[in-house]
C-alpha cells in the first residue's frame, strides 16, 4: 500500500478529510467480494493466454481474410478485420480469378455507390464487383495491384466509379478516420441490428414527437436487404444492412445523408495530389495490361445534389475532379462518363434506397448508361 | 512512442518488463530501466535525451551541494542556480519563441514591425513534467524535506521513468525514495495484476471513449461560426475527451508504474463531480495543483496572510498554472479564469464566514452543476488556438450566434458519448475498485484490451503531450 493510505497521493490526510481545501462528496467503495478471490498469480495468468489466445485468433481470421496485406493496413496482421469488407472482397477476388485461370474478367471498382452494378456475364467476360465502403482512390489502386499480382489474370474490362471523395484532400481522412474507427467496426459486426436499432429510434422519436401518422407509417415499415449481391458471386460475403423502404424512412434517411455530406465538406476545392496520383497510376497500370477502363462519376440524389451545388467548395471540388479525370482519360485512352446528374440516368428520388445508394433496380439504368458510353 | 501503439505495446514493453524482472542485480535492473526510459524518450527525438540528462546530471549536483552546504548563504545559492536553469530551459524552450511572437504583435500593432527575432524552437516532450518532478528534488533537499538521492542512477531515474515521463503524474523524489529501498526481486503479482487493470482502464478510456468521441467531434472543430448548438457539440465533446484522454493516460502510467513495482500518485479523482472550483481542483490533475500549491501557493504566503494576498496568490498561481499549460495566451486565459474563480469562490466563503453573506450555500446537485457550467466554459478557452475561435464558441455557448444547427448535438447522444456520461456520474476511478484478482475479470480485461488494439486507427498523441 502506498504509504499507508489506499495507494493514493502522498497527502498527510487522504482528499476529502476535514480540513483539506474542497469538500468532497461521500467516497463509493466497490463492494466487498462476494466470494473468496482468485491468486493473483491465477488471474495473471488467465490474463495472459486469454490475450494472446485472442490476439492469435484475431491474427488467424486476419490471415484468412486478409491474404494479401495490401489493403488499408499495410500487412499488419492485428489491425482489425472489421474495419472494412475490402479484406472478404480480396479474398473472394483471388478465388475468382483462379477459378477462371487466363479466362477474361471483368471488375467493377469504386465504392459502395458502385455495389449495386451486376455486369453479370457479358460478351464472355465475367464480372466481379470490388466495390468496399468508402473507397478512396488508394483503394482502388491497391485492388488494382492485387489483380495484377495474381498468376494468370487476364483482366479484360474494368469500370471504375469516382466518388467525390475520393480524390479529397487529406484532410477529410479525420472524418473517414472517424467512420473507420468510431462507426464502421461496428456496423461491420452489427449493421443489421444498428439498422434495425436505428429504425426503432425514428419511430420512438415519432411516438414522442406524438407525430402519429410517421410513428404508425414507420412501424410497418418493410425492410429490405442492402447491396444484398454486390459482389456477383459471394453474396454471403458482403455487407448487408436492412433498410426501412417506406417514404418516411427515406426521406430521414436522404436527411441523414445530406446533413453526413455537408457536415464532412472537403476544406477545399483541391484533390490531394497523392490521390490523384493513385488514381492516374491505377489507370496507366490498367491500360499498359491492355484493360479497357470506363471511369465514371456515380449519380446522386437529386435532393443532395441541390445542397452540394449550394456549396461552392464542393462545387469546385466536383469541377475540378471532373477535369481530372477527364484528363486522365483522354491521356490513356479510358472512356470517362459523368453521371452525377440523375437527370443523365433517368434516375429519380424513388431510384435511391437512402438518398446516397442507388436501388438494383436503378443500377440497370446506370449499367445501360455506362454500356452506352462504350 | 505512445502507451497506445503497436511498438510500445508488442516489442517495448515486454523487452521493459523482462529486462526489470528477469536479471537479479538491483543495480543493473535500475540501469536497464534508464537505459530504456531513455529509449522510449528517444522514440520522440533523441536529440532531447541529451537536455534531459543535463537537467538530471544539473539538479543532482545542486541537490547535493545544497544538503552538504555548510553556510545558509551556500546552499541558497545552489538552490537559485538550480531554479534559474530549470526556469531558463522551460523559459527557452517552451516560452521563447512565444514571447518573441507576441512582441512582434505588438509592435506590429503599434506600426513598428517585427523588432524581436522569429524563434522556431521545437518542444522538447514532457519538458515542463520532468521540469517540475525536478525543481521539487532540489526544493525539497533545500528545505529538508527529502535527502539527497542515494546514487545518481536512482536521481536519474526519478526523472526518467517512462510511464511518467511525458506527461505525468508528477512525482516527487520523496514519493520513490523509499520504494527504491523496498525493490523487489521477484515480480510481486498483486502489483502486477493492479497494473493491468489499471492499464486495460485507461486504454479503454483514451482507445474506446476520448478517441471515439474526438474522432466523430472532429468535424465539428472546423465550423467557422458555431451557433448554440455547435458550440455547446465541441466544448461538451471536448469536456468528455480531455478527461477520459488525459485520465486515461493517467491511468496507464500508473498501471505501468504497478508493472515494474513502483507506486505512483493518484491524477484524477471525478472532476466533474466537484461541487465548488476548489474541489475541481482537488480532482484535476491532482499531482499538478499540489505541485502548485506546495511549490508556489504557500511560498507566497497561501492563505494565512490575509483575504487580500490570498485572492492575489491564487490569481498569480493560476496564471502560471495556465501558462504552464502552454505557450499562448488562451492557456493563460484559461488559468486567469479559474483564478478568478477561485478567487471567487474563496471570498464568499470568507463573506460567509464572516457573516457579511448571509445567502445560504447552494444545494449539492445546483452546485455540481455549476461548477461543471463554470468549467465547461473553460475549456472553450483551452481548447481553442486563439481568442477568435474562443469568443466564437463562449458567445456561440450563450447563444449570441442563434441555435445554429441543432443536429450537431447528435455528437453528444452519441452511444459512446452517453456511455462517457454514464461513466463520469456511476462509475468510481479505478483507484476506488475492488482490485480482486478474478479469472472472469481476467479473461473480461483481456477481451477489452484486444478490442482497444483491434480499435488503434493510427497515430493518436494523448491532449498532455504537447504540454
Amino acid at each position: 500500500m502506498h504509504r499507508g493510505d489506499n495507494n493514493r497521493w502522498t497527502s498527510s490526510q487522504p482528499p476529502g478529510a476535514p480540513g483539506t481545501r474542497g469538500e468532497y462528496s461521500p467516497r463509493v467503495h466497490a463492494p466487498p467480494p462476494s466470494s473468496p478471490p482468485d491468486s493473483a498469480a491465477s488471474a495473471l495468468r488467465t490474463f495472459l493466454i486469454a490475450f494472446v489466445g485472442l490476439l492469435a485468433a484475431n491474427a488467424a481470421v486476419n490471415a484468412v481474410l486478409n491474404p494479401s496485406g495490401e489493403l488499408r493496413d499495410g500487412g499488419l496482421l492485428i489491425e482489425s478485420v472489421l474495419s472494412s469488407e475490402s479484406h472478404q472482397k480480396v479474398a473472394d477476388l483471388r478465388d475468382f480469378i483462379s477459378a477462371r485461370a487466363g479466362a477474361p474478367v471483368g471488375v467493377v471498382l469504386g465504392s459502395s455507390r458502385v455495389m449495386e452494378l451486376s455486369f453479370g456475364d457479358s460478351a464472355g467476360v465475367a464480372y466481379y464487383n470490388c466495390g468496399i465502403s468508402g473507397a478512396r482512390a488508394e483503394d482502388i489502386l491497391a485492388f488494382t495491384r492485387f489483380i495484377f499480382a495474381q498468376p494468370g489474370v487476364h483482366l479484360a474490362e474494368a469500370v471504375i466509379g469516382v466518388d467525390p471523395f475520393a480524390l479529397a484532400v487529406p484532410d477529410d481522412s479525420v472524418e473517414y478516420g472517424a467512420r473507420l474507427r468510431g462507426v464502421h467496426p461496428l456496423e461491420r459486426v452489427m449493421g443489421d441490428r444498428i439498422g434495425l436499432a436505428q429504425r426503432w429510434h425514428w419511430r420512438a422519436a415519432a411516438l414522442f414527437g406524438r407525430d402519429w401518422t410517421t410513428a404508425l407509417r414507420e412501424i410497418g415499415d418493410p425492410p429490405v436487404k442492402q447491396w444484398f449481391d454486390s459482389s456477383g458471386i459471394y453474396p454471403e460475403a458482403n455487407y448487408v444492412r436492412r433498410v426501412g423502404t417506406s417514404d418516411s424512412s427515406r426521406a430521414r434517411y436522404l436527411a441523414n445523408h445530406i446533413e453526413m455530406v455537408t457536415t464532412h465538406l472537403p476544406p477545399s476545392p483541391e484533390s490531394d495530389p497523392r490521390r490523384v496520383e493513385d488514381i492516374s497510376e491505377t489507370v496507366q497500370l490498367l491500360r499498359e495490361h491492355g484493360t479497357r477502363v470506363t471511369i465514371f462519376l456515380p449519380p446522386t440524389h437529386p435532393s443532395l445534389l441541390a445542397a452540394l451545388r449550394g456549396d461552392t467548395i464542393f462545387r469546385a471540388q466536383i469541377d475540378h475532379d471532373r477535369r481530372t479525370l477527364q484528363e486522365l482519360a483522354g491521356r490513356t485512352g479510358a472512356i470517362f462518363v459523368d453521371l452525377t446528374d440523375p437527370a443523365a440516368t433517368g434516375l429519380t428520388p424513388g431510384d435511391f434506397w437512402d438518398g446516397y445508394h442507388y436501388t438494383s433496380a436503378a443500377s440497370v439504368r446506370v449499367i445501360h448508361a455506362l454500356r452506352e458510353a462504350r | 512512442m505512445l502507451f497506445n501503439s503497436y511498438v510500445f505495446l508488442f516489442l517495448f514493453l515486454p523487452i521493459v518488463l523482462l529486462a526489470w524482472w528477469v536479471p537479479r542485480n538491483i543495480q543493473l535492473r535500475l540501469a536497464l530501466l534508464v537505459l530504456a526510459s531513455y529509449v522510449f524518450y528517444a522514440g520522440w527525438d533523441y536529440r532531447f535525451c541529451a537536455l534531459m540528462l543535463l537537467t538530471t546530471v544539473m539538479d543532482y549536483i545542486a541537490a547535493g551541494r545544497i544538503a552538504r552546504g555548510s553556510t545558509p548563504r551556500e546552499r541558497k545559492g545552489w538552490l537559485v542556480a538550480a531554479l534559474v536553469f530549470n526556469l531558463g530551459l522551460l523559459a527557452y524552450f517552451k516560452y521563447a519563441g512565444f514571447f518573441a511572437r507576441s512582441v512582434n504583435d505588438v509592435a506590429d500593432a503599434m506600426g513598428l514591425g517585427s523588432i524581436a527575432p522569429t524563434l522556431s524552437i521545437i518542444l522538447p516532450l514532457g519538458i515542463s513534467f520532468y521540469t517540475f518532478e525536478s525543481l521539487s528534488y532540489t526544493i525539497d533537499v533545500y528545505r529538508g524535506i527529502a535527502k539527497p538521492a542515494k546514487s545518481f542512477l536512482h536521481y536519474m531515474l526519478f526523472i526518467s521513468i517512462f510511464p511518467k515521463l511525458i506527461a505525468g503524474p508528477i512525482i516527487r523524489y520523496t514519493d520513490v525514495e523509499d520504494q527504491y529501498a523496498e525493490l523487489r526481486e521477484r515480480v510481486d503479482v498483486e502489483l502486477m495484476w493492479r497494473g493491468v487493470v489499471f492499464f486495460v482502464v485507461g486504454m479503454v478510456k483514451k482507445v474506446l471513449v476520448a478517441d471515439q468521441i474526438a474522432a466523430h467531434a472532429a468535424p465539428l472543430m472546423g465550423v467557422a461560426h458555431p451557433g448554440l448548438a455547435e458550440s455547446w457539440a465541441i466544448v461538451g465533446s471536448y469536456t468528455l475527451q480531455i478527461y477520459f484522454d488525459f485520465s486515461g493516460y493517467s491511468d496507464m502510467a500508473v498501471g505501468l508504474g504497478y508493472m515494474l513495482g513502483f507506486r505512483f500518485p493518484q491524477n484524477f479523482n471525478r472532476p466533474y463531480i466537484a461541487r465548488n472550483i476548489s474541489e475541481f481542483w482537488d480532482r484535476w490533475h491532482i499531482t499538478f495543483s499540489r505541485w502548485l500549491r506546495d511549490y508556489l501557493f504557500i511560498p507566497l504566503g497561501g492563505s494565512r496572510a490575509g483575504a487580500l494576498r490570498t485572492l492575489r496568490n491564487l490569481f498569480l498561481v493560476m496564471f502560471l498554472g495556465g501558462l504552464w499549460h502552454g505557450a499562448n495566451w488562451t492557456f493563460v486565459a484559461w488559468g486567469v479564469y479559474h483564478g478568478t474563480l477561485l478567487g471567487v469562490y474563496h471570498s464568499s466563503r470568507m463573506l460567509r464566514k464572516r457573516g457579511v453573506l448571509r445567502a445560504p450555500e447552494l444545494p449539492g446537485r445546483a452546485a455540481l452543476i455549476l461548477t461543471l457550467l463554470a468549467v465547461v466554459f473553460g475549456w472553450a478557452l483551452f481548447l481553442s488556438p486563439d481568442f477568435t475561435t474562443a469568443w466564437g464558441l463562449v458567445s456561440g455557448m450563450v447563444g449570441a450566434r442563434g441555435v445554429g444547427d441543432a443536429s450537431t448535438l447528435r455528437v453528444l447522444l452519441h452511444p459512446i458519448a452517453i456511455v462517457a456520461f454514464a461513466w463520469l456520474a456511476f462509475v468510481p476511478e479505478v483507484w476506488d475498485w475492488q482490485l480482486v484478482p478474478r479469472r472472469r475479470v481476467a479473461l473480461g480485461a483481456a477481451a477489452v484490451l484486444v478490442l482497444c488494439i483491434m480499435m488503434l486507427g493510427g497515430y493518436s498523441p494523448f491532449i498532455y503531450y504537447q504540454f
